[in-house]
């Protein structure tokens, strides 16, 4: 290979996930992945290049060895000594990471955890390369090396995000843009909208105006203007259709009474300063008292303290098991054992009915043949990485289809769905019970079977609420996703799904799936979840300008690198906020499910006093058997346009 | 700045649950092969960058969950595809059967010019195959695709699938272009543009033409 090595920094990590909770507390010591970060250039330009130990050919201070695939590693390290690895080659191969350097969107540099600066690449496709820790530094020197390529510019709004301006850039996003599949240019959208006879649409159009207007200038119906905004932006179809681009230009060129950030102030809702959220310590052994029958005392108090702090590893096993309704919260000692006996009893009894059928009933009985297949298919390659599932003559593998199996005989009609086994295997981990595991695994489905359903209605529902929601915290935000026709929000889906199982570490899992089963501080805080990671993570989308395709890229490639305890601190402040707001629509409430107050009471009245159809619209989209989002939401804004008159 | 690449090509794999879509994906794209890779939760893309006759195409590659009640959110990714692979497992008759209904599929949700190829996976389980050779043949011609029996884990025919797609999308690409090209006697009198421009043509579904990009 013809390629020049141009700038090189050793000792740089990729940390990888933990797998099991080792210690307590909230520094879980990852596994590292050392190598070196290159510059380096060929025939077709320069690039860039982590290479992991024990993939390089030519070895300097450190050492290799390498038989059959594998890797005995040497390296000295001035801080810790040394270190000796050995590792499978196959599985370093996955570590190795490049890109070209027109690749390259932006570079965020930052501290993360463990207190060791860190580089983030974010590439103009979406792609973003794993955290590179600079263990002995030298991140800033690698950033200055790479400006003699790039001329990047501090972003705005956060100063730790470079993102690279190209003189050519235009080029740049009219291909990442064509990519995007627009159907038309966008600029040519207003003009042909002008020419067609849409002229209802447009005064459907005029009078939003006026009321944004009215919303500009906040006079004393601004709480009501409020309600306008957001039931209105709700209802703005979806994926960049030609209504948000002509909502665009309406905002920005017919209401530009105020000046430059006169949009921005249509769509800011002052919720006030974020409440300073504290976590607490997860319940412990002696957090947990029972009275001489074995009933838990004050378990609101414990839901509580699970909810602030979830739960000590050892505990998991007595707790999720109340948590996940296979023991009544207020059950004596007495009852639970009688209990669990029949929970043993009907477990083998459902497991016997499939067990029983015979290979020849099988043939005939396609169902059952066709949801075992796809069981198996998925047993195998369910957290495989994990210790508990690992080897492949693993007891626990076979545990897990005969969990999968027999939930099938127990829940015939909803059968088995991609994502179960997903959300079974920290269960098994924590229960180390066929029967235990099965049954809270029942009891979590209870909860959100109907993400698994058919037809993925409920899925959408959540969906578009997340939207609602998103418009509601940042509009500014929501109105960016809705030109990069992404506001179905389907880049959210496998968080919803199954509840971020795929975007978190193991440890990391357990300790959000827990709060989230103490059904508090509201319904749906999963939503608020989703939110605060998007928030958190806005500015990168927005700076490196992603489409439809790229935030999908990057959402996905989130995984891993999203920091547990800040999200749910700052989930929970958004409940405060909201909480705290006054004028909070009524869709948004609805949402969360707060309780109705007399206070509340008030205002959802007149509320509905301002949209008298928001809530038949509200069921119409619940109920719709429609699977396109699109027709739904025209739907939703003929309504609105009328409501309006 | 060298360009990073001439085109960039939108491709999809799709094909029942557990066909081997992720590890044709990771075979090629990473050259990597694991029996235990986790099943895909919605949708997802790759990138590998080749070259073909001197230039560089960026393949953007797009990996579908199977299961068919999350094909609602799948296929809003579809759009702007330009190559479409449609996988089967050679030891299983089930999702060669549904093929067809693949098929359907792309018709409702991708451009009506996609590229579209048949790939029989797992061809290294000879002993287990239950779908014949001449049988993904006969489909594809019935269908007018290119086919090909591929292995991941042996790394048989990953590279000539996707090279052939992607030679194949280069060639029709190309000729569009030229065809657009100014004095050239255009199909649709709008040969005005040597930069394949989004044109509006009326229909509802885009042309694949209109996703391509000349750097």
């Amino acid at each position: 290979m013809n390629e020049h090595l141009l700038f090189e920094k050793k000792e740089i990590y990729i940390h990888e996930q933990p797998k099991e909770e080792l210690i307590n507390g909230p520094l879980i010591e990852p596994e590292k992945i050392g190598g070196r970060l290159q510059i380096l250039k060929n025939k077709n330009g320069s690039f860039l290049r982590f290479l992991p130990y024990g993939l390089e050919n030519v070895v300097s201070d450190d050492w290799a060895f390498v038989v059959n695939n594998s890797v005995l590693t040497y390296s000295k390290d001035s801080n810790s000594g040394e270190s000796c690895t050995f590792e499978n080659k196959q599985n370093l191969n996955k570590y190795k990471h490049q890109f070209e350097f027109n690749e390259l969107s932006s570079v965020r540099r930052i501290y993360q955890g463990y207190g060791i600066p860190c580089l983030v690449f974010m590439l103009t496709d979406g792609r973003t390369l794993p955290n590179l820790y600079f263990y002995k530094g030298g991140s800033k020197e690698f950033l200055q090396e790479l400006s003699s390529y790039f001329v990047f510019k501090k972003d705005v709004t956060d100063p730790r995000l470079w993102y690279v301006q190209r003189q050519n850039s235009e080029q740049f996003k009219q291909s990442l843009y064509e990519l995007s599949l627009f159907n038309e240019q966008r600029e040519n959208v207003m003009k042909k909208f002008l020419n067609e006879p849409v002229q209802s649409t447009l005064l459907g159009f005029s009078k939003v105006t006026n009321i944004l207007r009215d919303v500009i200038k906040p006079s004393e119906s601004a709480s009501k203007s409020q309600f306008y905004v957001n039931d209105f932006k709700l209802d703005i179809p979806n994926p960049g259709d030609d209504m948000s681009d002509l909502m665009d230009s309406l905002v920005s060129d017919n209401i530009h009474s105020v000046p430059n950030d006169g949009y921005e102030m249509v769509t800011k809702v002052d919720l006030g300063p974020m409440p300073t959220v504290d976590r607490g310590p997860p319940v412990q052994k002696e957090d947990l008292i029972f009275d001489k029958e074995g009933r838990l005392f004050n378990h609101e108090r414990i839901k509580q303290m699970i909810f602030r702090g979830g739960i000590q590893n050892e505990l998991r096993i007595t707790l999720w098991k109340f948590l996940l309704n296979y023991y009544e919260w207020d059950s004596t000692a007495k009852s639970r054992e009688q209990k669990r006996k029949i929970r043993v009893e009907d477990y083998f009894r459902m497991k016997l009915q499939w067990k029983s059928i015979s290979d020849e009933q099988k043939n005939k009985f396609s169902l059952i043949k066709e949801r075992e297949n796809l069981i198996e298919k998925d047993v195998q390659r369910t957290d495989r990485t994990h210790p508990y599932f690992e080897s492949d003559d693993n007891v626990h593998l076979v545990e897990m289809k005969d969990i999968l199996m027999t939930y099938n005989m127990f829940n015939f009609d909803l059968g088995y769905v991609q994502g179960m086994s997903d959300l079974l295997a920290p269960i098994m981990v924590i229960m180390d019970n066929e029967v235990d595991s099965f049954w809270c695994f029942a009891g979590y489905m209870d909860k959100i079977e109907s993400n698994f359903l058919m037809d993925q209605l409920n899925i959408k529902l959540q969906l578009s609420n997340l939207k609602a929601l998103l418009e509601f915290f940042d509009s500014k935000f929501s109105h960016y996703l809705e030109k990069n026709e992404s506001s179905n929000m389907y880049f959210c889906f496998r968080w919803i799904l199954i509840l971020f199982k795929r975007e978190f570490s193991f440890p990391d899992i357990n300790r959000l799936w827990e709060v989230l089963w103490t059904d508090s501080p509201c319904k749906n805080f999963h939503l608020l979840i989703c939110i605060s990671i998007l928030l958190m993570k806005k500015d990168d989308i927005m700076t490196n300008n992603y489409g439809f395709n790229e935030i999908l890229k990057f959402i996905n490639d989130l995984s891993g690198r999203i920091d547990l305890e800040k999200t749910l601190k700052h989930a929970e402040g958004l409940f405060l906020q909201l909480q705290n707001f006054k004028n909070v629509p009524n869709n948004i409430y609805e949402i969360i499910g707060f309780p109705v107050t007399e206070k509340n009471e008030e205002l959802i009245d007149e509320s509905r006093l301002l949209i008298p159809r928001s809530s038949s619209r509200e069921s119409s989209a619940k109920l719709s058997p429609s699977s396109s989002f699109k027709s739904l939401s025209f739907k939703k804004d003929d309504d609105s346009v009328e409501v309006l008159n | 700045m060298a360009k990073a690449y001439d085109y960039l090509f939108k491709l999809l794999l799709i094909g029942d649950s557990g066909v081997g879509k992720t590890c044709v994906l990771f075979r090629f794209a990473e050259d990597q092969y694991n029996a235990t890779f986790i099943s895909t939760i919605g949708i997802d893309f790759k990138i590998r960058t080749i070259e073909l006759d001197g230039k560089k195409i960026k393949l953007q590659i797009w990996d579908t969950a199977g299961q068919e009640r999350f094909r609602t959110i799948t296929t809003a990714y579809y759009r702007g595809a330009m190559g479409i692979l449609l996988v089967y497992d050679i030891t299983s008759e089930k999702s060669f059967d549904s093929i067809r209904n693949w098929i359907r599929n792309i018709e409702e949700h991708a451009s009506a010019d996609v590229e579209r190829m048949l790939i029989g996976n797992k061809c290294d389980m000879n002993d287990r195959r239950q779908v014949s050779k001449e049988r993904g043949e006969k489909l594809a011609i019935e269908y007018g695709m290119k086919c090909m029996e591929t292995s991941a884990k042996l790394n048989e025919n990953i590279e000539n699938a996707f090279f052939t797609l992607a030679r194949d999308i280069k060639a029709k690409t190309e000729k569009r272009l030229n065809q657009n090209r100014p004095g050239s006697n255009s199909q649709n009198g709008t040969g005005s543009n040597t930069k394949l421009k989004p044109k509006d043509n009326g229909g509802s579904k885009s042309s694949f033409f209109k996703m391509c990009t000349i750097l």
